[in-house]
C-alpha cells in the first residue's frame, strides 16, 4: 500500500504570503461523509488551500469486466446493476442494445416506450439522491429529507413493476423482462403530477439562498476545452456550456418521439452544475409524461431464444444515464458470452479531472465541487 | 455512410501503409492503426480541421487470443463523426505509445491497460496501478486463461 | 456577602444552624452551585429532545417516539449509554491537554450561568460587571477547542479546532460591540438592573436595539458553532471537526456544552433586548424561560434551514460587515440616549 503519511511529515516549505507555512497531506476518504462512496484523495494542503489533489482509486474494483466474460448475456445484466446503482435502469439498457446491434433485433414499440419511461424515472431518482446529498455536503441537511420522500414513490412505482427498488434486472435484451403492471399508469401520472411543482419547493431552499450562492457561484470552474479533452459528459459538460446530449446528438430508443429540451449552464461552475441537473428533473418529468400518456400496445419483449447467441461482431453503444455518458463495448464471438465486456463510466472521467480544477481552492470548495460532479465509485472501479 | 466511408478514405491517404479500413459492421466506421503510427494518427484527428475529433469516449484492452488489441472510440462533438481505431500488439512484450498529453482522457484508461494487460505505455508520466493494489504481483489478470489464487471459472 | 432573593431563606436556615462567617459561604455556595448544576443538566437533557423533535417535524418527519412519551426520554437513555462507553484516548495524543479539553468546556459553560437571572431575584450572584464576566467566561471556550483539536493527535481535528478558534474570536468583537449598545441604554453591567429597565413590553431594549439584536443573534450563532456556522463540526468536511476523536463520556460533555451554550446565548438575548423575566401574571421564571426558549427555537431553526458558510466567507462577513454596522449601531445609540437624556431629563 502507499507509504504511510505521518503526521509529522512534510511536504515542502511554502512561503507564498511573506510567512514560512508547511504544507501537510492530508487523507480524504476512502471513509468520509462526502466523498461519495470509496475513494481516497489525498490532500497537499497549506492551511485551507488545496494545493494538490491525487484521487486513489479501485476500493470498489469487483472485477466486473472479467467475470463477464464467463457468463452468458441474462447473466450479465444483474452485473450491469451494479456498475451503478443509482441508475441502474440505464446500465442495463446500455448493454442489452449493444446486443441488440450486434444481433440487428428489433425491439417492439411498446418496450422502447416503457425503456424511456424507466430510464427517466430512475434518472430523476438518481438526481434526487444527488441534490439531498449535495445539500448534505453544503451544510443544508434538509433537501435531503424532501428529496427521499419523493424518490420514495419512485421506488414504489419501480417495486411495482419489477419487485426490486434499486438494482432492477429489469430491461434485457430484445425489451423488458415483464410488462407494466396494473395500475401501473394510473400511478405514474399522478407521480408526474404531484412532483412537477415540487421541483420549485427544492429550488426555493437552495437556488436563491445567498450563502448558497456564494458557496457554488464561480467556484470551481470547468471550461468547455478542458472538459472536452478529458471527456466529461452529461450534467457536467452541459454545464459548461456545451450542449451535448446523447438522446438528441447521436440518437437511441424512441427519445426522438418526445419533445424535450436541453438545460445547458454557461459558465461552468458549481452553480451552472446545480441548475442543469434541477432542470433535468423537470425535463424527465415532463418525457414520462409524454411516454405514459402515448403509450402503445403490444409486445414487451421480441422474441429471443434463452440461449441468446449473438452473431460474431463488435459493438460500442453509448447512452445518456443520470451521470453522464455511459457506453458498453463488447465483443462477441457468435457464442452465448461475450469475449470482452467493457464498460465505460462517467464518472472516471470526473474524477480524472478533479485535480485540475481543485488546484488553489479551499477544502469547502472541493466538497462543494465533488458533490455537484455526481460521482459515484461503482461506476469508476467496476 | 458515405461520409463516413469519406472520411476512413482520407485518413487511409494521410497514412499511407500504416493505416487500413477494417470493416467491423455496417455504418460503424473503423481503421487499424501500425502502432508506430498512433501519435502522429491521433494528433492528425485533433487537429485537423474538417475531422475535429475532440472527444475521446474509450479506450480498451482486448485479448484477441493471437494477439492484443488496445481499441480506441472517438468521436466528434462538432461532425458527430465517430471512429474505432484499433492498434493490434503482439502478446509478448507489448508496447504502445501514450496519447496523454494528446487526449487527457487516456490518462487513466492507459494506467489501466497496463496493470489488467500488461501493455507497456510508453512516456506516461504516471504508471502506478490504478485499480489493482500496489502489491499486485499476480500477473496481468484481463488476459485469456489467466487464474489467480481467488479467481475460480465456473464450470460449464 | 448576602445571597439573592429566594435564595435568602436558604441563607435564615443556615444561619439557625449556627453556620456564619466562612463555613457559612462555603455551604451555601455549594448548595446554589448544586441546585444550578441539576437545573442545567435538566435543561440540557431537554433541549437536546427538543432540537430532535425539531429537526424532525422540519424535515417531515416524527423523531424519536418510542422512550417514554414521544421520546422525552431519549436523552437520557442516550446519556446513560455514553456513560458506559470505553474511554478511548488515542495513542499518539496529548493526554493531559486531551483529557482537559471537555472539562474545560463544561465548566466554562456552567460558570457562565452565575449572572444570568432567570427570575426576579434567582441569580446566584447579580455582579455588578454581569455581563462583562459572561464575555469574559465565554471566551473560555476558544482554548478549549484548540486544545481539543491540538491533543487529539488529528489533522482533521487541528484544522476543526483552528477554524473554530479563529470563528469565536472573530465572532466576539461584533457581540461585544452590540451588547454595548444595551449597556449604553441602561447604564449598567448589571444583568438584575438591565432586566429592571426593561419594565414594560415597550420598554424592551429590542424596540430601542433593533439592528443591536439583529448583530446579536448573528453573532451569538457563530459563537456557539451552529449552522450556518457550524465548520468546527462540519461532518461533511471535517468528519465532525475537533471532536473527531472524542468518545463516550467526553463527548458527552461536548455535546451537552454546545446545547447549554445555546440556552446561554438565547439567555443573554432575552435578558438584554427581551426584557428578562418582566411579565404580567406567570411567575418571572415561567417568562424568562418561555422567552429564551422562543430564541432557541429560532437558532434550531436556522440550523435546519440553511447551508454552511466557508471559512473565508464567515471571516469577511465578521470583520467586513457586522462589526462596522455593529460600531454604527453604538454610535448612534451613543448620541441617541445623550440626546434623549438632556432633551427629555
Amino acid at each position: 500500500m502507499d507509504e504511510e503519511i505521518r503526521s509529522d511529515q512534510l511536504i515542502s516549505k511554502s512561503t507564498d504570503s511573506g510567512f514560512a507555512t508547511e504544507e501537510f497531506m492530508v487523507n480524504m476518504g476512502p471513509q468520509h461523509p462526502s466523498t461519495h462512496g470509496v475513494c481516497r484523495l489525498l490532500l497537499t494542503m497549506d492551511g485551507e488551500v488545496v494545493k494538490d489533489c491525487q484521487p486513489h482509486v479501485g476500493y470498489l474494483h469487483r472485477a466486473i469486466e472479467k467475470i463477464s466474460e464467463n457468463r452468458t448475456y441474462a447473466q450479465i445484466i444483474p452485473l450491469t446493476d451494479r456498475f451503478e446503482y443509482l441508475t441502474s435502469m440505464a446500465c442495463n439498457w446500455v448493454f442489452c442494445l449493444g446486443g441488440e446491434r450486434i444481433s440487428q433485433m428489433e425491439v417492439p414499440e411498446r418496450a422502447e416506450y416503457i425503456r424511456v419511461i424507466m430510464v427517466e424515472l430512475n434518472r430523476i431518482a438518481s438526481h434526487l439522491v444527488w441534490l439531498g446529498t449535495f445539500g448534505l455536503d453544503l451544510g443544508a441537511i434538509t433537501p435531503f429529507l424532501y428529496c427521499l420522500r419523493e424518490r420514495e414513490l419512485i421506488m414504489d412505482l419501480f417495486e411495482m413493476t419489477c419487485g426490486q427498488r434499486l438494482l432492477y434486472n429489469y430491461i434485457r435484451v430484445g425489451g423488458v423482462s415483464r410488462d407494466l403492471p396494473v395500475g401501473f399508469e394510473k400511478k405514474c401520472k399522478e407521480f408526474v403530477g404531484y412532483f412537477m411543482p415540487l421541483v420549485d419547493d427544492y429550488e426555493a431552499l437552495l437556488t436563491n439562498n445567498p450563502i448558497f450562492l456564494t458557496r457554488t457561484k464561480n467556484i470551481g470552474i470547468l471550461p468547455v476545452n478542458m472538459a472536452l479533452n478529458y471527456a466529461v459528459s452529461g450534467p457536467v459538460l452541459r454545464g459548461s456550456g456545451l450542449k451535448w446530449d446523447l438522446r438528441k446528438d447521436d440518437p437511441y430508443g424512441y427519445y426522438h418521439k418526445f419533445d424535450f429540451e436541453i438545460p445547458t449552464g454557461t459558465v461552468g461552475d458549481t452553480w451552472d452544475r446545480y441548475i442543469v441537473r434541477i432542470n433535468e428533473m423537470r425535463q424527465s418529468a415532463l418525457i414520462v409524461k409524454q411516454a405514459i400518456e402515448g403509450l402503445p400496445e403490444g409486445e414487451f419483449r421480441a422474441k429471443v431464444k434463452p440461449s441468446f447467441k449473438p452473431p460474431a461482431g463488435e459493438c460500442y453503444t453509448r447512452i445518456e444515464a443520470a451521470r453522464g455518458e455511459m457506453g458498453a463495448y463488447i465483443v462477441s464471438d457468435g457464442t452465448a458470452k461475450p469475449t470482452r465486456l467493457r464498460l465505460r463510466g462517467s464518472s472516471y472521467n470526473h474524477i480524472m479531472v478533479l485535480p485540475e480544477i481543485v488546484k488553489g481552492l479551499k477544502i469547502a470548495d472541493l466538497v462543494a465541487i465533488f458533490a455537484s460532479f455526481d460521482a459515484i465509485m461503482p461506476e469508476v472501479d467496476r | 455512410m458515405s461520409d463516413q466511408s469519406d472520411m476512413v478514405k482520407s485518413l487511409i491517404a494521410a497514412f499511407p501503409g500504416k493505416v487500413i479500413a477494417l470493416e467491423l459492421a455496417p455504418e460503424q466506421a473503423a481503421v487499424l492503426v501500425g502502432a508506430s503510427a498512433v501519435r502522429d494518427f491521433f494528433r492528425h484527428l485533433k487537429s485537423d480541421d474538417k475531422l475535429r475529433f475532440d472527444y475521446l469516449s474509450s479506450l480498451s484492452g482486448v485479448d484477441a487470443g493471437e494477439h492484443l488489441e488496445v481499441v480506441y472510440h472517438i468521436f466528434s462533438t462538432v461532425t458527430k463523426a465517430k471512429l474505432t481505431v484499433k492498434v493490434q500488439l503482439p502478446t509478448e512484450n507489448a508496447e504502445i505509445h501514450s496519447i496523454c498529453d494528446i487526449y487527457r482522457a487516456t490518462d487513466w484508461y492507459e494506467r489501466e491497460i497496463r496493470e489488467l494487460y500488461g501493455i507497456e505505455v510508453l512516456n506516461h508520466p504516471d504508471m502506478r496501478p490504478l485499480l489493482l493494489p500496489e502489491d499486485w504481483d499476480q500477473g496481468p489478470p484481463m488476459r485469456k486463461g489467466w487464474t489467480g489464487r481467488d479467481f475460480i471459472v465456473k464450470p460449464e | 456577602m448576602e445571597l439573592c432573593g429566594i435564595f435568602s431563606w436558604v441563607g435564615d436556615l443556615l444561619r439557625e444552624i449556627g453556620l456564619s462567617g466562612t463555613p457559612f459561604l462555603i455551604v451555601s455556595n455549594v448548595m446554589v452551585a448544586a441546585a444550578l448544576l441539576g437545573i442545567l443538566s435538566l435543561m440540557a437533557l431537554f433541549l437536546v429532545w427538543w432540537e430532535r423533535k425539531v429537526s424532525a417535524h422540519i424535515q417531515d418527519r416524527l423523531g424519536p417516539m418510542r422512550v417514554g412519551y414521544h421520546g422525552a426520554l431519549q436523552t437520557l437513555a442516550d446519556g446513560l449509554k455514553l456513560l458506559q462507553k470505553e474511554d478511548i484516548t488515542p495513542s499518539g495524543a496529548d493526554r493531559g491537554v486531551f483529557f482537559w479539553a471537555p472539562v474545560i468546556t463544561f465548566v466554562a459553560c456552567f460558570m457562565a450561568y452565575v449572572t444570568i437571572p432567570w427570575g426576579e431575584g434567582l441569580i446566584p450572584a447579580d455582579l455588578n460587571i454581569g455581563i462583562l464576566y459572561i464575555i469574559a467566561i465565554t471566551t473560555f471556550t476558544v482554548i478549549s477547542l484548540l486544545m481539543a483539536g491540538w491533543g487529539s493527535n488529528n489533522k482533521w481535528a487541528l484544522l476543526g479546532g483552528m477554524r473554530s478558534a479563529a470563528q469565536v474570536i472573530s465572532y466576539e468583537v461584533p457581540l461585544t460591540v452590540a451588547i454595548l449598545g444595551v449597556i449604553v441604554l441602561a447604564e449598567s453591567l448589571s444583568m438584575q438592573k438591565i432586566v429592571t429597565a426593561q419594565d414594560g413590553v415597550l420598554n424592551w431594549f429590542i424596540w430601542r436595539q433593533p439592528l443591536g439584536f439583529v448583530i446579536y443573534i448573528i453573532a451569538a450563532t457563530a459563537e456557539v458553532n451552529r449552522t450556518p456556522f457550524d465548520l468546527p463540526e462540519a461532518e461533511q468536511e471535517l468528519v465532525a471537526g475537533f471532536n473527531v476523536e472524542y468518545s463516550g463520556m467526553k463527548f458527552a460533555m461536548f455535546f451537552l456544552a454546545e446545547f447549554l451554550n445555546m440556552f446561554t446565548v438565547a439567555a443573554i438575548a432575552t435578558t438584554l433586548f427581551l426584557g428578562g423575566w418582566n411579565g404580567p401574571i406567570l411567575p418571572s421564571w415561567l417568562w424568562f424561560l418561555g422567552k429564551t426558549l422562543v430564541i432557541v427555537f429560532v437558532l434550531m431553526w436556522f440550523r435546519w434551514t440553511y447551508p454552511r458558510l466557508r471559512v473565508d466567507h464567515l471571516m469577511e462577513f465578521a470583520w467586513k460587515w457586522l462589526l462596522p454596522l455593529a460600531f454604527l449601531n453604538l454610535i448612534l445609540t451613543g448620541i441617541g440616549h445623550y440626546l434623549w437624556e438632556t432633551l427629555f431629563g
